[in-house]
């Protein structure tokens, strides 16, 4: 008896400190999809259905600083759009045309990507945009998974997702789909995290099928080719030293 | 041996970042224009006049040594009627020209902080659309919409030098005065610039505040010293905002100042408006700008915009549509003036024109 009774205080002791509290295991989620310094390849494909309406590849690098993510972007193919460079801090997107001098700043909804915005690409992390409302748990297709209820924090309420219901397999706490709300409660993006590869030490979703909330045939795909770790100076992620970047391939 | 082999494998890491890329654009355009033909004093009547452009580039980017960048436009274009009517030129007369639009090699001493660079760059620090107020150092070049800057301008011969801080970057660009006589020197010259009759010195700076970016410009040319002040910050998700004044002091202050608002739909329609005032002409004069833009499907984006003179009324109208594909765009567009003979917009001979275009990308 003693034994069973030593057994079970043990096995509670061994649970996480994160088990039961809803932002501390979100945080947990972010942090295990995150990497520091991050790179990328990045190939996007908006479909409407089947049939593959364009496709954009880019290249990619995520600093990470207290305030959120910086994530610099080069626009590698196709011809039309080739040379651009992009700078996105935090919500503040920074676009360098070819051929220009002065980096204009765009609101997130005027660069979509296929029908995904840049925060659908940039996001590594929930935890520094939204707070964890509620915590349940589901069973989806046999699997058993935490199901978020993330509302925007204080501060971000003009921001376009107000509320993302998130579901994370318990096991290994990979994100599985997430459900993005607007303001008015309406159904606008349904995203599935898909082909999870291991990258250092860390398990990350190498593809990110994006749907439409009104029209599922209307979807974009993410599908990183590659993901690896090269440290970026600070500086390249500056708006004023766009101009001056000169983008290599991720090695 | 170790040194070559050193040097070869410095140069495979160089050739390694490369880009060479090439752009064809096509534009054939129907002008409607009043002109008059008969003798003086008698009334316009209204032709049509054809023209074509064919503009190309080349543009090549290669990084020569960790922190040593070159890059170049190379620019060519026929033009069937450069001066956009018949009574100057004779519409078969095809005119050619070609030069460097950018040349430009950069040196970065201290990685990320301090870059040094010199030959022929675009000075374009406005976020304008429709006006550009910070542009003190303009070449014009002729544009298709409804945008006051030209993708095909030509640069300024000169060096720059820029620091970049956490918060707070600077830069100074110098032209030195480059003139000769075209009769007689501008043989091999031509390919590379034209002529800088008047040199200038403009120093700017950028830094964040809260949320804004601001930047401040000195700008010393011909003439007295101009100054300039532009702010661009952002609301939400769909809202961009902008605001530049740039003063030119003569016998008073003249400036030319513009505000600016972009906002942005979920199914990526935009709606832009700009007020923007210039008083460094004979008259000041006051504009108001809007331009709608929506995405009909994936491949067709369409704007219709238009451009009022608030003191006389009278302004432009356009609207256009745009097939892009992936190495490929093309696009149809439509302008028109009104007002009166007097007026701002109705002065100009052009009364309305239709433009195709076709651009591929190599």
């Amino acid at each position: 008896m003693n034994r069973l009774l030593i057994g079970a205080l043990l096995a509670l002791s061994l649970v996480p400190a994160w088990a039961e509290d809803a932002p501390a295991l979100l945080a947990e989620v972010d942090a295990r999809r995150s990497i520091p310094d991050m790179d990328f390849e990045l190939v996007i494909t908006s479909y409407q259905g089947d049939k593959a309406l364009d496709t954009n590849s880019l290249w990619g690098w995520v600093k990470a600083v207290p305030e959120g993510n910086k994530t610099l972007l080069a626009f590698v193919e196709p011809g039309t759009v080739k040379g651009r460079k992009m700078l996105m801090d935090g919500p503040t997107v920074y676009l360098l045309f070819p051929k220009t001098r002065n980096p204009i700043r765009l609101s997130p909804l005027q660069v979509l990507l296929g029908q995904s915005s840049n925060g659908d690409v940039a996001r590594t992390g929930f935890a520094q945009q939204y707070d964890a409302a509620g915590l349940g748990t589901e069973l989806v297709d046999g699997t058993d998974c935490w199901v978020f209820d993330l509302k925007a924090k204080a501060g971000q309420q003009n921001s376009t997702y107000q509320r993302v219901k998130l579901w994370v397999e318990k096991a290994g706490l990979k994100p599985r789909a997430a459900d993005f709300f607007g303001s008015g409660g309406t159904l606008l993006k349904h995203a599935v995290y898909a082909d999870y590869r291991a990258v250092g030490d860390k398990s990350l979703a190498f593809k990110l099928d994006i749907s439409d909330g009104t029209d599922p045939t209307k979807h974009t795909v993410l599908q990183y080719r590659r993901v690896g770790r090269q440290a970026l100076g600070d500086a390249s992620f500056r708006r004023d030293y766009l101009e001056a970047w000169q983008p290599e391939a991720p090695r | 041996m170790r040194r070559v082999l050193g040097l070869l494998a410095g140069l495979g890491l160089a050739s390694a970042a490369w880009a060479l890329d090439a752009e064809v654009d096509v534009q054939q355009t129907s002008s409607h224009v009043a002109v008059v033909q008969g003798a003086p004093g008698t009334a316009p009547q209204e032709v049509a006049v054809d023209e074509t452009l064919v503009q190309g580039t080349v543009h090549h980017q290669q990084t020569l040594a960790p922190g040593l960048n070159a890059e170049g436009t190379f620019w060519s274009s026929l033009d069937t009627l450069p001066s956009g009517t018949p009574q100057v030129l004779p519409a078969h007369k095809l005119d050619i020209s070609s030069h460097f639009l950018e040349g430009w090699l950069a040196w970065e001493p201290l990685p990320g902080t301090l870059n040094l660079g010199g030959g022929k760059q675009v000075v374009h620090p406005s976020s304008g659309f429709s006006a550009t107020p910070l542009n003190f150092a303009s070449r014009g070049g002729r544009t298709t919409g409804a945008q006051a800057t030209s993708s095909w301008e030509e640069g300024w011969m000169g060096t720059k030098a820029s620091w970049f801080g956490d918060s707070l970057s600077a830069s100074v660009f110098w032209a030195p005065s480059l003139s000769w006589d075209k009769a007689t020197d501008d043989g091999g010259l031509k390919y590379l610039t034209s002529s800088q009759s008047n040199g200038f010195t403009q120093g700017q700076l950028g830094f964040t505040w809260g949320t804004s970016d601001v930047k401040a410009l000195a700008f010393q040319g011909a003439g007295n010293p101009r100054l300039g002040l532009g702010v661009d910050t952002g609301w939400g998700d769909d809202w961009t905002f902008r605001a530049e004044a740039a003063g030119d002091a003569v016998s008073s202050i003249r400036p030319s100042a513009l505000v600016g608002a972009t906002w942005t739909g979920l199914d990526q329609q935009t709606v832009m408006a700009e007020l923007s005032r210039d008083e460094t002409g004979p008259t000041p004069r006051p504009y108001g700008f809007v331009r709608g833009a929506v995405k009909l499907e994936s491949h067709v984006d369409a704007d219709a915009w238009t451009k009022v003179n608030l003191a006389d009324t009278s302004g432009w109208l356009g609207s256009s549509i745009t097939y892009t594909a992936d190495k490929w765009v093309l696009s149809g567009a439509w302008m028109g003036a009104w007002g009166d003979a007097t007026s701002d917009a109705g002065s100009s001979p052009l009364r309305w024109k239709t433009t195709l275009e076709a651009k591929a990308f190599f």
